[in-house]
């Protein structure tokens, strides 16, 4: 039914992941290199993994309980990959004490990825990656895939304040020019994405294409400027993911459909996106 | 010590090779699960429900995590009937486990009719009754009474060919009651129990967790309690029981096994770890060996006297 759907992925592996180097990049924010050559080699960008915070879940007594959902930020096509996560509870600020030279338990990679080979993006000269927050890395990723493509893109990147800036390092090195906006003004334009994506789209907005995640309050204002333009927008969303590979059906969004069946008005994250044409979508 | 250890369990005319399946609406259809787990060791797999119809489900959030566990209001979205037999079925035939379709309805007649309707398909190893689930409306309302829950289980055994469960909700004053209900309705097993209903509060924005209010809880949290009701059942009752409820190892399924569960599900341990089923199935026949128990049936209902 969509464009999306059809991009092929890597399978999905149970994989147990040495822990390269772990940064604190940012308070609370921290980056994982981590070992697997299959998820290294398999993953697409837009995609994610699902991160057991404890060594092992029988050796923890399922405490805390579920897997974390994060998208992959980078990969190096051969043996290791990044992740970036905020430590917030009681299962992120686990992870974020393991240690250098443990194995960290997760399923991967996993997800439906953005997709670079439709139609309107082989016929977009630029794409413009919008990410808030823990939002970015995916853009990271996709800013890797993109030039190894050869398209054109520019990121915005979107934070609270200076401190929770993500990714300006890692455009800068991939020579991807990132423009950023803190809601306090500490640092970049003062305001939101959409201060800056706005006056840029209403400037140009043939032959591009946007991919953004990030809070959802943001995701639909993105969405909101690019839907009166034409613009084609892939958007990657965030729902509470308990299984992470299509049994559990609590990761729904709710989808546009002209199908009649009312099974299809719900998408499941896990398996049906994170990426999803933003058009598709009921931001309602 | 290497001895042959029977792990076989017969509920019904249904003989499964282990005690462990897969709780409904925790392993979709099978095939979702199938990149991380070999099928053909469960004991069996219950589908997630199938209505009459095509159910949409509940609005998001669905689900949130909570301490020890998780609660959920998916509000039974499923295909339907049709579509679970053209899409899901075919696969689950092939995939080496006996299959248990779990059905619900909003009559009685719901129930019969699509046990009539799986009758005509190959495959079918039992019929689960899902009269407890606590997130739809016409839900719980087969489980709470004692009449209703036994009219709904008889006219279910009246039309099916294969052996009848029913799923009992926890949500009631006396599980007992209902519990000696469904088997004189006929049915051939007990699955004890559902999620307990469940409210959880986001006090920043005052508004609950789930868009549904209320949802199940599930996980490590309701083990106890699950454990509590089973046992229970199992001093009420004749027919097997099949203990339901936070079983994430495999010596949380020999307290169900001890408790006077014949055989288990295993749930949200699958949402953390997809093959959790088989490392209960392998702790199992380990427990058992180092107990020199050659059958599992030795430990069902053996919990000892406190003093």
């Amino acid at each position: 039914m969509t464009a999306i759907s059809s991009v092929s992925t890597a399978p999905r592996r149970h994989v147990h992941a040495r822990l390269l180097s772990s940064e604190e990049v940012a308070p609370h924010h921290f980056r994982f290199r981590l070992e697997s050559s299959e998820i290294a080699q398999g993953a697409h960008a837009g995609q994610f993994v699902h991160v057991l915070p404890a060594p092992s879940a029988f050796e923890w007594g399922f405490d805390p309980l579920l897997r974390r959902a994060f998208s992959i930020l980078s990969t190096d096509r051969q043996s290791t990959f990044d992740v970036l996560f905020r430590a917030l509870g009681k299962g992120t600020g686990a992870l974020s004490r393991r240690r250098v030279g443990e194995t960290i338990d997760l399923l991967g990679p996993l997800g439906i990825p953005f997709d670079l080979s439709a139609f309107h993006v082989k016929q977009s000269r630029r794409a413009i990656l919008v990410g808030g927050g823990v939002g970015v890395p995916p853009m990271i990723f996709l800013a890797q895939t993109l030039r190894e493509t050869g398209i054109e893109a520019q990121a915005i990147i979107g934070a609270r304040g200076a401190s929770d800036v993500i990714g300006p390092s890692d455009f800068a090195a991939m020579n991807v020019p990132a423009h950023i906006t803190t809601e306090d003004g500490s640092v970049g334009t003062r305001g939101r994405v959409t201060d800056v994506l706005g006056p840029i789209l209403e400037k140009q907005s043939e032959n591009l294409t946007v991919f953004t995640c990030g809070p959802l309050p943001m995701l639909r204002a993105v969405a909101a400027i690019c839907e009166p333009l034409a613009v084609p927008c892939q958007v990657s969303m965030e729902e509470n993911m308990p299984c992470g590979i299509g049994v559990c059906n609590g990761c729904v969004v709710k989808v546009k459909s002209d199908d009649k069946s009312p099974y299809a008005h719900y998408r499941r994250m896990c398996v049906e996106g994170p990426v999803c044409e933003a058009r598709e979508v009921d931001w309602s | 010590m290497n001895f042959p250890v029977d792990l076989s369990v017969k509920l019904g005319d249904l003989t499964l090779q282990n005690p462990v399946m897969t709780a409904s609406g925790t392993f979709g259809y099978g095939q979702e699960v199938a990149d991380f787990v070999d099928l053909s060791r469960l004991g069996a797999i219950v589908g997630k429900t199938v209505t009459r119809a095509p159910r949409s489900g509940n609005p998001a959030p669905r689900t949130c995590e909570i301490a020890g566990g998780m609660m959920n209001a998916i509000g039974l979205q499923n295909v339907g009937i049709e579509a679970f037999i053209a899409e899901k079925l075919p696969f689950l035939r092939e995939c080496g486990a006996p299959l248990v379709v779990n059905i619900a309805g909003e009559t009685v007649e719901d129930f019969a009719f699509l046990c009539e309707r799986l009758n005509r398909e190959t495959g079918i190893s039992a019929i689960e009754l899902n009269i407890s689930c606590p997130n739809v409306s016409h839900g719980l309302d087969f489980a709470t009474d004692p009449k209703l829950a036994r009219e709904v289980v008889s006219a279910a055994k009246a039309v099916s060919r294969v052996p009848v469960f029913a799923k009992l909700s926890p949500n009631v004053t006396d599980i007992t009651q209902i519990a000696r209900a469904a088997q004189d309705g006929g049915a051939d097993a007990l699955c004890v129990a559902n999620t307990f209903v469940g409210l959880s509060i986001d006090i920043k924005s005052r508004k609950p967790r789930l868009a549904n209010t209320t949802g199940g809880v599930s996980g490590p949290a309701i083990k106890p309690l699950a454990l509590r009701a089973v046992w229970r059942c199992a001093g009420a009752v004749q027919i097997p029981i099949i203990g339901i409820g936070g079983i994430c190892t495999a010596s949380d399924a020999i307290e169900f096994f001890l408790a006077g569960a014949s055989a288990v599900q295993i749930g949200t341990a699958t949402f953390v770890q997809p093959d959790a089923a088989l490392h209960v199935i392998e702790g199992i026949e380990n427990y058992l060996r180092e107990n020199g128990e050659n059958s599992l049936r030795n430990i069902v209902g053996a919990m000892r006297s406190p003093l």
